[in-house]
């Protein structure tokens, strides 16, 4: 076994036994494939997003953890957040560059969740359009331009 | 992130902390990661500290190396914690000392003479090589479980595939050779005493338990002592049978190779199959002929296409492959043989009876046929008693046929019906006196389709013209294949090779040679090889499609093959063929049947045979002499409670061997293995590649047969009070836990199943 499968194992079995708030990983797809997971996110409670269910889709390289996750949402219900384009890529600097092998799949959501219960006004990212139509399907290869450190 | 109870394990890596790492601590921040996640950062990645994203210094922050004394009680409390738990295990797997696991991949064998007790010597392929991959062999030389054999080695055979193993068992289980009596069962093992300490155990190639075995095969020595594990090991024969059953009733890939296998081992059954069909059409064919007789010869027809187009198609197909395919189905078929036979011996004439009789038929199942035979006139609805009839009269041809033929005959009976009553009537005329005759052509035919569809034309075109002899187109063939199979394989001794051509050959020619002018009318059989291999139908599908066809054809096509009359010739034919268990038994009892098919069953086992005959032969050539004497037909005999078929039989054995005198040792050998193995094992022996091994086996356990009938005899026809009586002496044998008994109340089972399914 892998360091990388390894890791993920632990990160699993933390993640489903003791899961934080709003985050669920959907064992059954990870059971298929170790190296791509689906995990539900819910909305917190009293944020712009509360009661809506998305889907993180978690995609893992044999280098993980010191290689960062793919990480987009999928699934019908994008959240339109201004860091969130309407493909599901997400503007998150750890996702990348700051991305660190001490962060998990659990750090990642919860990032998310913060970052999605801390939006003001539910929009696209102005350059949502032309992003959307050029962007590579893989959101690491976006060369993000982070700005935005209040959301 | 750090873990479990016992040990610190590194975040990223999750690896265990090594002594050397607890005190580890390259940040200032104190996050802790081991050294070789530190070095890769600091290498391969951005060298930041994962926690606070500061740039590793050049020298860890932190790091006390231990001092001798905390390496020492840390070692010393993992050593303690070591202790504990295997101490710990080691209480929980008391209990496992005592328990055996029963093995589903390992074949225990008890009876082996000192010639074959031997590692090397029984991995070969005609002994339990053929069987499928061996991953190891062990002999035991202790002489505890000879009995009244005298001394006798025992010896446990690891397979790779578990169904290789329930094959061999089912093959070997009661054969005869070197003057002793063969016990073959699944084998146990106990768990390793490294493992019950909860050790590591050093042995890299320890065939014992390392990992707590299946719970319903786990047995405690009490349990052992009252036969559970046998009642377990028969449980899984029984569906190894039954999944071969299934596979014949449904799957025509799936009988065409169980087809093929049967066709491989009827190349020894052959011979006696055709006497069998002549007595047995005077005596069993008048009750059932009329109506029953048409559904027989399609029913032959069918299984002998089936087997030969298996046969044919695979070694025309996968030259290389067709061997080993071949050799898989003969145990599979053996395995239907003997659920066929005691469906037989129930006499009842369920189409899935039939099926399973026919592959009974095929290992040779004789005596279940004649039982079947006699059975079925009493009990037949109307199709079941056609297909009893059938069945009987193929068993009558060819007492092994029969069955095989039944099975089959189910199939074919459908289309060929209208025609049956003529091919019948024909087959067993032409079959005795013919047989040399239609053997000629039927060789040559095949063999010119096979030459033809292998690309060996001119080699088929001579061996058609020797067909007048009959041997010789078939081992022209026989040679271009086993040629071919060589150069591709080269594994194999080309038996199997040989017998699926030998038997397309003889399905067809056998049945055109005999009605018309042999060469002929095979140059339009030749034409189409595969229809040649099988009935009018299957002429349809062609060669390439023969294999698959031929199983379809058996089973669907039987139709188009009863239209041509020819057919019902073929019928017969493969309805011996069928019963013959080994492929040249099945060639043989077509032989017998019809006639034609015999030749072409002689042509073919003398093909099949050649070579693998040859090899088998030479090592086997003492058995095979004991073997082709009048003795296996005494005991055949015997035990085919069907004496007067089976001396019919025995008798068309004689005459096949005679005639095969190119071949005489393959074709002695084919009629005495084929004989004993369909008797001695009933179904066991009907594999394919056992004919060599079978035969040899069959041989020595005919001559030794006065005491094997007694086996035979309980699969041939009648149930269980026969069998009990057989089994007891056998089981004498063989050690405590791996009697035979499974194999009698399997097909005691089966034969209940079948018979009441038939009802």
């Amino acid at each position: 076994m892998t360091s990388m499968e390894k890791r993920l194992q632990k990160e699993l079995q933390a993640l489903t036994k003791d899961p934080p708030a709003g985050v669920i990983v959907n064992t059954e797809s990870v059971s298929q494939n170790m190296s791509e997971w689906i995990v539900d996110l819910y909305g917190a409670p009293g944020s712009l997003y509360d009661g809506e269910k998305f889907q993180l889709s978690f995609k893992f390289s044999p280098r993980y953890p010191f290689d960062s996750p793919q990480v987009m949402f999928i699934g019908p219900n994008i959240p339109v957040h201004p860091h969130v384009y309407s493909n599901g890529h997400i503007c998150l600097s750890i996702l990348t560059d700051d991305w660190s092998p001490a962060l998990s799949v659990t750090s990642v959501c919860l990032s998310i969740v913060s970052m999605l219960s801390s939006c003001q006004e539910k929009k696209r990212p102005p350059d949502n359009a032309i992003y959307v139509k050029t962007c590579s399907k893989n959101p690491k290869k976006t060369r993000w331009f982070y700005h935005d450190d209040t959301v | 992130m750090s873990g479990s109870e016992e040990q610190i394990e590194c975040p990223l890596c999750m690896e265990p902390l090594e002594i050397d790492d607890i005190n580890f601590f390259p940040c200032t921040c104190g996050y802790q990661i081991c050294r070789f996640c530190w070095h890769r950062i600091r290498t391969d990645e951005n060298g930041l500290c994962p926690a606070c994203r500061k740039q590793y210094p050049e020298d860890p922050a932190e790091f006390k190396p231990l001092t001798e004394e905390e390496l020492q009680r840390i070692k010393k409390e993992r050593r303690q914690k070591d202790m504990q738990r295997k101490q710990k295990a080691a209480e929980n797997r008391k209990h496992l000392a005592n328990v055996r696991v029963v093995q589903k991949n390992l074949v225990f064998v008890v009876g082996l003479s000192q010639r074959l007790a031997d590692p090397e010597v029984l991995k070969k392929q005609e002994y339990f090589g053929k069987f499928g991959k061996i991953h190891k062999v062990v002999i035991n030389q202790s002489t505890s479980y000879a009995g009244s054999q005298g001394p006798s080695a025992s010896a446990y055979v690891t397979y790779n595939r578990s169904e290789d193993a329930l094959k061999a068992i089912v093959a070997v289980n009661n054969v005869h050779i070197d003057g002793r009596t063969l016990k073959a069962s699944l084998g146990t093992t106990k768990y390793c005493s490294h493992f019950l300490r909860g050790s590591q155990c050093p042995k890299s190639d320890c065939m014992y338990l390392h990992e707590l075995g299946e719970e319903a095969a786990s047995f405690t020595k009490e349990e052992m002592q009252l036969g559970k594990h046998q009642e377990y090991e028969q449980k899984l024969l029984e569906q190894y049978m039954n999944s071969q059953n299934l596979a014949h009733n449904h799957l025509a890939t799936n009988n065409r190779i169980s087809a093929r296998k049967k066709s491989s081992s009827p190349t020894t059954v052959p011979p006696s199959a055709p006497q069998p069909v002549q007595s047995n059409n005077s005596s069993h064919s008048p009750p059932a002929q009329s109506s029953s007789q048409p559904q027989q010869s399609l029913p032959n027809t069918s299984n002998r296409d089936a087997w030969p187009s298996l046969q044919g198609a695979g070694n025309n197909t996968d030259n290389g492959l067709s061997p080993q395919n071949r050799t898989d189905k003969p145990d599979f078929t053996s395995e239907n043989c003997q659920t066929q036979v005691n469906q037989r011996n129930r006499t009842t004439t369920d189409s899935e009876q039939q099926s399973s009789r026919q592959s009974d038929g095929v290992f040779g199942q004789s005596p279940q046929k004649s039982t079947d035979i006699t059975a079925v006139p009493t009990s037949q609805s109307q199709l079941q008693t056609v297909h009893s009839i059938m069945g009987a009269k193929t068993k009558s041809l060819l007492l092994d046929n029969p069955n095989s033929l039944s099975l089959f005959s189910s199939n074919g009976f459908h289309t060929r019906s209208p025609k049956s009553p003529v091919l019948t009537t024909d087959v067993p005329e032409t079959e005795q006196p013919p047989t040399t005759e239609i053997l000629d052509t039927i060789p040559v035919s095949s063999t010119t389709d096979w030459q033809e569809a292998f690309g060996f034309g001119p080699m088929s075109k001579e061996p058609n013209n020797d067909d007048d002899l009959g041997f010789d187109p078939l081992e022209e063939s026989s040679r271009g294949l086993a040629d071919l199979i060589e150069k591709e394989n080269g594994c194999r001794q080309g038996m199997p090779s040989f017998r699926p051509c030998s038997t397309h050959h003889q399905v067809f020619h056998p049945k055109y040679p005999f009605h018309g002018p042999p060469p002929h009318s095979r140059t339009l059989h030749t034409q189409h090889p595969q229809p040649q291999n099988l009935p009018p139908g299957f002429s349809l599908s062609h060669i390439q499609q023969q294999q698959q066809h031929v199983n379809s054809m058996h089973q669907h096509n039987i139709p188009g093959m009863v239209r041509q009359e020819l057919l019902a010739s073929r019928m017969m034919g493969f309805m011996n063929p069928n019963i013959q268990n080994s492929y040249p038994d099945m060639f043989t009892s077509d032989m017998s049947g019809s006639g034609k098919d015999p030749m072409q069953q002689n042509s073919r086992n003398d093909v099949v045979n050649l070579k693998d005959w040859q090899e088998g032969l030479r090592a086997l050539l003492p058995n095979i002499n004991i073997s082709f004497g009048a003795p296996p037909y005494s005991s055949t005999e015997n035990t085919r409670r069907n004496t007067t078929h089976n001396g019919h039989n025995q008798k068309n054995w004689c005459p096949n061997s005679t005639k095969s005198s190119k071949a005489n040792d393959l074709v002695g050998a084919y009629d005495p293995a084929i004989l004993s193995s369909g008797y001695v094992t009933d179904g066991s022996v009907l594999s394919d590649d056992s004919p060599y091994w079978l035969k040899s086996i069959n041989q020595l356990t005919e001559t030794e047969n006065t005491s094997g009938p007694n086996h035979r005899l309980p699969f041939s026809a009648q149930q269980f009070p026969l069998r009990n009586a057989v089994w007891p002496p056998q089981t004498h044998n063989p050690p405590p836990g791996f009697q035979t008994h499974i194999r009698p109340t399997l097909q005691s089972a089966e034969t209940r199943t079948i018979s009441e399914g038939l009802q």
